[in-house]
């Protein structure tokens, strides 16, 4: 395992991290804060799979349709919205380097009521936590849910708690 | 599969147990399937009162000894159902039964919500998402 920085890593990775401070985070969806802080608990409002414009990747459901996302789809877009959260992170710390560890990722997945892969899906962004932070501080506590629809069309969303180093 | 997850995590006196399922540790579930459909309220109510019994091992597990816990902060109870099902507070009473057994009406008493869930991980047909408050360790009084 790497000893590098959460911020080194990104580099290695090649990761294109999102600028949260402008356009200010959440302005398509309505009058919410990007963040609360609370003595070293920080938690960040929910994400999406989209891109600063509003261009999402792979909306729709999960299931075994013809027509519906893959497991790989909603993998991507998972991950996808974790480097969402990465930008989120540095707009609450200022950088990825002042992460004690991840505390907890709750994961929302559009699916069918067939679908029973949710967890497969979630990796997607618990995977990329890990690539970044590491194993020990990159694993959270994690729950994923099968719902029925998220805004705008989304197929994934999350909610996280990360722990700071002061 | 093995996911790159935490099962606790704690800050100070607060402990967050990650999502909790109706299963035994080698993964065979208990009554999977959606309220409403193919699950019953009653056996719903038994996969509640497991995932309660598995958050109750991870408990132990990240303090030692269940003593340690203060209060039960906060619980999420996410059902499978179809979508006409509403008695989802009869199947998260499963999970409030077992946790009132074991630490007693005061420190049991949670804030909760349930919420129908289209599937969950596995096909389970509960989830269960906790927040703990232990007792202050020697370093904290």
């Amino acid at each position: 395992m790497t000893t590098a920085s959460p911020e080194a890593r990104v580099r290695e990775l090649g990761l294109r991290i999102p600028d949260y401070s402008d356009p200010p985070y959440g302005g398509r969806y309505g009058t919410m804060k990007p963040f609360h802080r609370a003595g070293r608990l920080v938690t960040l409002s929910g994400l999406t799979p989209e891109t600063r414009d509003g261009t999402m990747l792979h909306p729709g459901r999960l299931g075994d349709g013809p027509a519906d996302l893959s497991i790989e789809q909603g993998y991507a877009a998972a991950r996808f919205t974790a480097t969402n959260l990465l930008g989120l992170i540095r707009l609450a710390l200022g950088s990825l380097d002042e992460v004690c560890c991840l505390v907890s990722t709750l994961c929302f997945v559009v699916t069918t009521p067939e679908f029973t892969s949710v967890n497969k899906v979630t990796m997607g962004a618990s995977d990329l936590l890990v690539d970044v932070f590491g194993d020990a501080a990159g694993r959270a506590t994690s729950a994923g849910i099968g719902v029925m629809s998220l805004s705008r069309g989304n197929c994934y969303e999350m909610v996280a708690t990360v722990e700071s180093r002061a | 599969v093995t996911s790159a997850i935490k099962q606790f995590h704690r800050c100070g006196r607060l402990l967050v147990v990650g999502g909790q399922t109706p299963e035994t540790p080698d993964g065979t579930r208990l009554h999977p399937g959606r309220l409403g459909g193919e699950v019953s309220v009653e056996q719903g109510y038994a996969a509640a009162r497991l995932a309660a019994l598995n958050l109750v091992g991870v408990v132990r597990l990240a303090l030692g000894r269940l003593d340690q816990v203060s209060g039960i902060v906060s619980t999420l109870c996410f059902v499978a159902t179809t979508p006409g099902f509403t008695d989802l507070h009869l199947v998260s009473a499963g999970a409030g039964d077992v946790l009132s057994g074991v630490f007693g009406p005061e420190i049991s008493r949670a804030t909760r919500a349930s919420l129908g869930a289209v599937s969950l991980p596995r096909g389970n047909c509960f989830l269960l998402w906790a927040t703990v408050e232990c007792r202050p360790s020697a370093r904290e009084i």
